[in-house]
């Protein structure tokens, strides 16, 4: 039976105006993407507000005084909006980056490259085991000839013949990867589709 | 205007018909369920087994990164590895959010789960939203109560939770879960907790990047995770709990098998213009 | 000038330098506990950045749609609905807390509604680019769309029920993907550790935004 809460009533009719872009884009679409992002504004503004005041503000508070730098380089970032002073926010920034980049700096060349490395590092003969020796190979295989196509810097010898083929084999190894990426993407998106549908179909309509 | 005939038809309809098309054979199946069987998978069942085996007492970090673009496939992988952790009475849980939407999922979903007699300070905590990526991450790892400034999501202090009071870096963890909106949040995840810390590391991907994260699971950085509909379908059935996840794969089904056709009328129709010389 | 270089790009480019010392060495060297806790502040003040940047959409999407309601600008009482919206959901959320039922009332049926739905409408999208576009032109393209229809046969749940050989091969198609997508992982690690470093040496200005040059 058909709903008869207000509020589902009106996430229904908000649901079927974006929907109606599918036929074609239209002005209560339009109402519907200005919906989302005053209300996606007034949320992150409520949400960094009181992790400002739970984090920053209560550490300066208590007499930890470094978190002045904080508050002096967050507010810096708004001097973007005066074209004078605008590089005043690049003091803000500097801290942002100089942490976020080296914290993954630091940890990147074991996590990714060094890890991922010793993962490919696989037996190329499993004895007793047919299946496993062909997916090592594979794996082995496909690794390299796939970085090989992606360095472009340096040129392959012993000649181009032999690094267009690898090469191609590189290409076949990135194309089987996006194949499965796209197989995976497509439950994604269904899921996504069918749980607007449900909200629909059964959570409004009652079906 | 020539007449299309059945094979332009076939290769190139009006958009608005194929999503019709798509919208009804969605549909179809969530009105008139088929009930197809579904065969639980190693992921589903090896997070489960994991969660099982806890022994009493573990202390279970959760990244609860939920966002409403993402909650509704990760939320049904998210919802019933939540129930489980809380109907599991000897497992603690802290929680927190680096998304700033994650507060009010965290809400919807223990009301919708329930505690199960546990009790908020002793048995889970929940930090609430801390902003940042990569230095919120590395900053509640190596300091969980200087991070969250020393209070919980409602103001409470720390001190006042009896759970917090031996819990201070992800070393005193025994497994670190992540609800990650991307794929970036894991790979934050695995250089600031799993691979300082060497912590077990379950994660909630969405199935689209659970491919880009295969790597990762190969070489054991990731120890498991239900990423998808399909696996929190299986973990429902694991869990006997029958929810939204299971009662849209008869739905995933036929949408499946409706792109599968497409894809194939399309390269049929590609390859039959090609021979007839229509198209390059 | 001299002054303002060194206002505007050194001191900076020395912040970018500085953190990322402090922070690289907490991990790689055996450094006295006042450094580690310093590193550690550093995060969370990092944190609370984070968190005044966030401020900076919020403020520039209310100047832009300010200025199209002053100057009457297409579909200008769609930005006052925007400004109304946004009010609503700031003064609830201030007056009653972002967890209250008032606020979760309007966030459940305004905003994730229409939030969810516009993602959803990528699931229509798919289908009908691949449809349209995903055709074998050559090998590699046709090895894609082979893996990619196993893939999709054996992830759903009727792939099992219609052959067991379905989801075994979706599961092989995963050993093809690893090869591919690991080289991808090594390759951008190594090129985003090269371009993080240049950062923390202060060779990359560009990551400072402008800054009135």
């Amino acid at each position: 039976m058909i709903t008869t809460d207000i509020g589902i009533w009106i996430g229904a009719i908000l649901t079927i105006f974006v929907f109606s872009f599918l036929y074609k884009d239209n002005k209560f679409f339009r109402f519907a993407e200005y919906t989302v992002v005053g209300a996606a504004m007034g949320h992150v503004l409520i949400m960094n507000v009181n992790a400002i005041i739970q984090i920053g503000w209560a550490q300066l508070i208590t007499g930890n005084y470094i978190y002045l730098i904080a508050f002096l380089g967050g507010l810096l970032l708004y001097s973007r909006f005066w074209k004078k002073y605008a590089w005043l926010m690049r003091y803000g920034i500097a801290i942002i980056i100089g942490t976020s980049t080296s914290l993954a700096v630091r940890a990147a060349p074991k996590a990714e490259i060094l890890e991922q490395i010793k993962g490919s590092m696989v037996p190329l003969l499993v004895p007793g085991d047919a299946f496993g020796t062909i997916n090592n190979i594979i794996i082995v295989v496909f690794t390299i000839a796939t970085i090989l196509y992606f360095i472009f810097t340096m040129e392959l010898r012993p000649s181009p013949k032999i690094a267009d083929k690898i090469g191609r084999v590189g290409r076949i190894g990135l194309y089987c990867a996006l194949g499965y990426y796209l197989g995976n993407t497509v439950m994604t998106r269904f899921t996504f589709l069918i749980d607007r549908l449900q909200y629909l179909l059964l959570s409004w309509l009652g079906l | 205007m020539s007449r299309r005939n059945i094979l332009d038809i076939l290769t190139d309809a009006d958009p608005r018909w194929i999503y019709l098309l798509c919208l009804t054979v969605l549909s179809a199946p969530l009105i008139f369920p088929v009930g197809l069987p579904l065969v639980v998978g190693d992921n589903a069942r090896g997070f489960y087994t994991y969660i099982e085996s806890l022994p009493e007492g573990s202390k279970v970090a959760f990244s609860w990164g939920a966002d409403s673009m993402t909650w509704m496939e990760q939320g049904l992988g998210a919802t019933v590895i939540l129930k489980h952790l809380m109907m599991n009475p000897g497992i603690k849980i802290v929680a927190f959010s680096n998304m700033a939407q994650g507060p009010l999922y965290w809400k919807m979903t223990l009301e919708k789960v329930g505690t199960y007699g546990k009790e908020y300070g002793v048995d889970y905590v929940y930090l609430g939203y801390l902003p940042g990526k990569e230095a919120m991450f590395a900053a509640v790892a190596a300091d969980v109560w200087g991070a969250c400034g020393g209070k919980d999501a409602y103001g409470k202090s720390l001190e006042d939770l009896p759970l917090m009071s031996d819990i201070h870096s992800a070393n005193d963890f025994d497994l670190y879960i992540h609800l990650p909106n991307g794929i970036d949040p894991v790979m934050i995840s695995i250089r600031q907790w799993q691979m300082p810390y060497e912590i077990p590391f379950y994660c909630i991907p969405l199935g689209a990047v659970q491919s880009s994260l295969v790597s990762y699971r190969k070489t054991g950085q990731i120890s498991g995770w239900i990423g998808s509909a399909r696996e929190a379908a299986e973990y429902e059935l694991l869990m006997n709990s029958p929810g939204l996840a299971l009662s849209g794969m008869d739905a995933q089904s036929f949408g499946h098998i409706f792109i599968i056709v497409l894809i194939i009328i399309g390269n049929v129709g590609y390859f039959i213009k090609k021979s007839r010389g229509i198209e390059k | 000038m001299k002054m303002s270089e060194t206002l505007k790009t050194k001191i900076p480019k020395l912040i970018i330098f500085l953190c990322g010392v402090l922070t690289i060495a907490d991990l790689y060297l055996n450094v006295p506990v006042s450094v580690h806790n310093s590193a550690i502040t550093l995060q969370k003040i990092a944190m609370v950045i984070s968190a005044f940047s966030i401020g900076l959409g919020v403020a520039s999407i209310l100047t832009h749609h300010g200025g199209a309601i002053m100057r009457r600008t297409g579909g200008w009482y769609f930005s006052i609905w925007l400004l109304v919206l946004f009010a609503i959901f700031a003064i609830v959320g201030f007056a009653y807390g972002p967890t209250s039922d008032q606020y979760m009332w309007l966030f459940n049926n305004i905003f994730v509604p229409v939030n969810q739905t516009m993602y959803s409408l990528l699931g229509v999208f798919i289908v009908y680019a691949l449809y349209r576009t995903f055709q074998a032109k050559n090998i590699e393209v046709g090895v894609m769309i082979v893996v990619s229809l196993f893939t999709l046969i054996g992830r759903a749940p009727i792939g099992g029920y219609l052959w067991s050989g379905f989801p075994a091969i979706r599961e092989w198609c995963k050993i093809l993907n690893l090869g591919g997508y690991r080289a991808f992982i090594i390759v951008s690690a190594i090129g985003a550790v090269a371009m993080g470093i240049r950062v923390l040496l202060g060779r990359e200005t560009s990551i400072l935004g402008r800054g009135g040059e």
